[in-house]
């Protein structure tokens, strides 16, 4: 079932987005939203039965498929990430009329008829099995069922008490129980690597394309993971790792002007974007009025590699505690730190120092850091950067570190 | 991965899928529970209002009087042809989310809106409700409360439960909003419209006295016969502005489509109240058949 009309009849436990006072009936926010969780839930009954999962596997993803009504109306208004408005007037959008919401409509034809990252996502959120697209809830309840998918796939490969671990990474638990995308871009960004780290290219293609809309730069950085294998074999030889690098020096050094452009655009964009000006107006206008894209640019490739190696300390542990101003700069703050701590702990207790591949995949990890420490402006955005590039690098390399630490161990015993 | 194991794998699932089926699912407990969904269903259809979708379009229509004749004029009329198109409803807009329309259609609506008192007539005796927490935070912090309503609570409800949509050019302005009372809401929405027109058009009226008094009292010093003329020129374009705005129809609108309501409620959703409880209730049935089979195992 869907709400035809999304964009009238907000359904809300307490108070709608926008001022809109909710339907006289609050508890039918509850009734729609508990038949998804049914359903989710029944999904999860039937792979425990079918031995997908193991008992506490089990538990864990039941207490997991409850956490969308603890977010949004709960913890916290879902206006704190507006994003999710878009995503669910778009999906009961599709499903009702076949044609996008009028908004997105008029930013497809600004843009020539492309398809718009939202529609994408749209569209992919709406293959989700869920019986009612009513609230913004609905949404997460899809990301849900698409994280739990993954999670089955996944324990073909990785031990599901050890899996566990990683989907209880707070931020990820956030980004699976909202309406939003991130948690589309996590998943697939985690299925592409292990195909890669399989090196099934073929497959790990499949599942790069949707990267493409979803999120760009996240396809470049594991790009290089897939082409570094795939043509270099950097994974293996040191020869082919430092072919890699050299080409990519040369290809830097050949685009330069288009690259600091392109770049300087982007922190010129990202800066506007979390501009405060003296008089408290904020944002693009602000900006232009008040800014000055001078301090932001960068004239030399130097300039850019130096600006992205002394941002990276800070782009690594931000939010700091002194800045954190709502419950989300927490759970940013504790994934970074658990993150760092979970990678240190891999690389020693697998003897992974040595292994070519995992130092590899952390090369590929850290372009994607310095990229992202280059840009750095709005802290929020910016740690929702960093957790989707990490937690499918950390996953990445803790199953590659793992299966070469038990390959070596077999290749001693025979 | 072979075919015979890809068979084996699809037959095993379908097993199991069969045997879920018959232990969890088709079992006396679930139909009863789905039955037991359906007074659930009708409590709630019937307790809960109709919502109704009550719209208007208008067309702004904003076109300030143009009393120049020179060839640059012209020009820059034909120039500026498609901003002033994304722009001619700016006024309108503005006025209908102003204080000034809320107080002026405040003696008109608060009783309609808010009165719960039969015998209260007047406007400035509504009484303001608050909450347990926001009586509690005015006890503690020692400050006092509003006892009664006032336009501030109007211009709230209008910014609040108006909504506007502009279409894809900016030409038509689709005005909404969502009621259980059809015909107080149509109502409300049309003196909304009206009244925010009105205002935009006191204040252009208002702008235009003040022009046409200080250009008459600065003209009385200019000798230049080059500003004189000027001068006379905006005296004259000042008063074709009132002139224009002096009258009851609607000037910065025009109605395309006036207030209507759907004929059919946009909430409660029937069908989706009875398919979710349906869900949820064959849910709990199957949680508890499965909870019976494997309370010993699924820890």
């Amino acid at each position: 079932m869907v709400n035809h009309a999304s964009l009238l009849v907000p359904y809300c436990p307490n108070s709608c987005p926008d001022g809109i006072p909710a339907i006289e009936n609050p508890l039918l926010f509850y009734v729609f939203e508990l038949a998804n969780f049914s359903v989710l839930a029944f999904f999860v009954l039937i792979a425990y039965r079918l031995k997908l999962l193991s008992p506490v596997s089990m538990w864990a993803w039941l207490l997991f498929c409850t956490a969308p009504f603890f977010f949004n109306y709960f913890f916290t208004a879902p206006q704190v990430f507006p994003d999710q408005f878009q995503y669910f007037h778009e999906v009961t959008s599709l499903k009702t009329t076949g044609e996008s919401v009028w908004y997105i409509a008029r930013t497809e034809f600004l843009k020539g008829g492309a398809m718009t990252v939202t529609t994408f996502a749209a569209k992919i959120l709406g293959w989700a099995p869920i019986p009612n697209w009513m609230t913004v809830t609905s949404t997460a309840f899809a990301n849900k069922f698409f994280a739990l998918i993954t999670f089955i796939w996944l324990t073909k490969y990785i031990e599901q008490h050890k899996l566990l671990i990683f989907f209880l990474l707070p931020s990820f638990i956030i980004y699976s129980s909202m309406g939003l995308r991130d948690n589309l871009i996590i998943l697939t960004s985690i299925i592409s690597l292990i195909h890669i780290a399989n090196s099934r290219y073929i497959l790990a293609s499949i599942f790069l394309a949707p990267l493409l809309w979803l999120k760009p730069q996240m396809l470049l950085f594991i790009g290089i993971y897939f082409l570094g294998k795939l043509i270099f074999s950097a994974h293996k030889s040191l020869y082919g790792l430092s072919a890699l690098a050299l080409l990519s020096l040369i290809i830097v050094g050949a685009t330069q002007v288009f690259l600091i452009d392109y770049l300087n655009y982007y922190r010129i964009g990202f800066a506007a974007e979390n501009f405060v000006a003296d008089n408290m107006t904020i944002g693009y206008a602000a900006f232009d009025r008040y800014g000055d894209k001078s301090d932001y640019e960068i004239a030399s490739v130097f300039g850019l590699i130096g600006t992205a190696f002394y941002n990276l300390p800070y782009f690594l542990l931000m939010p700091m505690p002194w800045t954190w101003s709502n419950p989300f700069h927490i759970a940013n703050f504790l994934d970074s730190i658990l993150c760092m701590i979970g990678l240190g702990y891999i690389i020693i207790k697998y003897q992974a120092k040595r292994n070519q591949e995992v130092i590899f995949l952390i090369l590929c990890m850290g372009v994607g850091m310095l990229a992202y420490a280059l840009l750095v402006a709005n802290v929020s955005t910016f740690a929702r950067y960093r957790f989707e590039l990490v937690m499918p690098y950390l996953v990445c390399i803790y199953y590659v570190a793992k299966r070469d630490m038990y390959s070596a161990k077999a290749l001693e015993l025979k | 991965m072979e075919i015979k194991q890809i068979k084996s794998i699809i037959k095993r699932v379908l097993d199991e899928t069969k045997i879920i089926f018959l232990d969890y699912v088709f079992t006396k407990k679930v139909l009863w529970l789905a039955l037991a969904s359906l007074p659930l269903s009708t409590y709630l259809i019937i307790t809960a209002s109709p919502n109704f979708y009550i719209s208007a379009v208008v067309l702004p229509v904003d076109t300030d009087p143009q009393t120049q004749t020179k060839v640059e004029s012209l020009a820059s009329v034909f120039s500026s042809a498609r901003k002033d198109g994304a722009q001619k409803n700016t006024k309108w807009l503005s006025s209908l989310r102003s204080t000034d329309t809320a107080m002026e259609m405040w003696d008109r609506w608060a009783l309609r809106l808010y009165n719960s008192d039969p015998k209260n007539t007047d406007v400035n005796k509504i009484p303001q409700n608050h909450t347990f927490m926001q009586k509690l935070g005015s006890w503690i912090g020692g400050y006092s409360l509003p006892k009664y309503k006032t336009y501030h609570d109007l211009h709230q409800y209008i910014r609040t439960q108006i909504k506007v949509d502009i279409d894809f050019d900016a030409y038509e302005i689709r005005v909404w909003i969502q009621s259980t009372n059809v015909e107080l809401a149509a109502d409300f929405l049309n003196d909304v419209i009206i009244t925010a027109d009105r205002n935009a058009k006191n204040i252009a009226k208002e702008r235009s006295r003040v022009i046409i008094a200080a250009l008459k009292k600065d003209l009385v010093g200019v000798k230049n016969s080059s500003i004189m003329t000027v001068f006379s020129e905006k005296i004259n374009n000042e008063y074709y502005t009132l002139a224009s705005l002096t009258n009851d129809l609607p000037y910065y609108i025009t109605y395309l489509d006036r207030p209507h309501a759907n004929p059919y409620p946009s909430s409660p959703n029937i069908l989706a109240i009875l398919f979710s409880n349906l869900i949820t209730f064959i849910f709990i049935g199957i949680a508890l058949n499965f909870w019976q089979k494997n309370k010993h195992d699924i820890w």
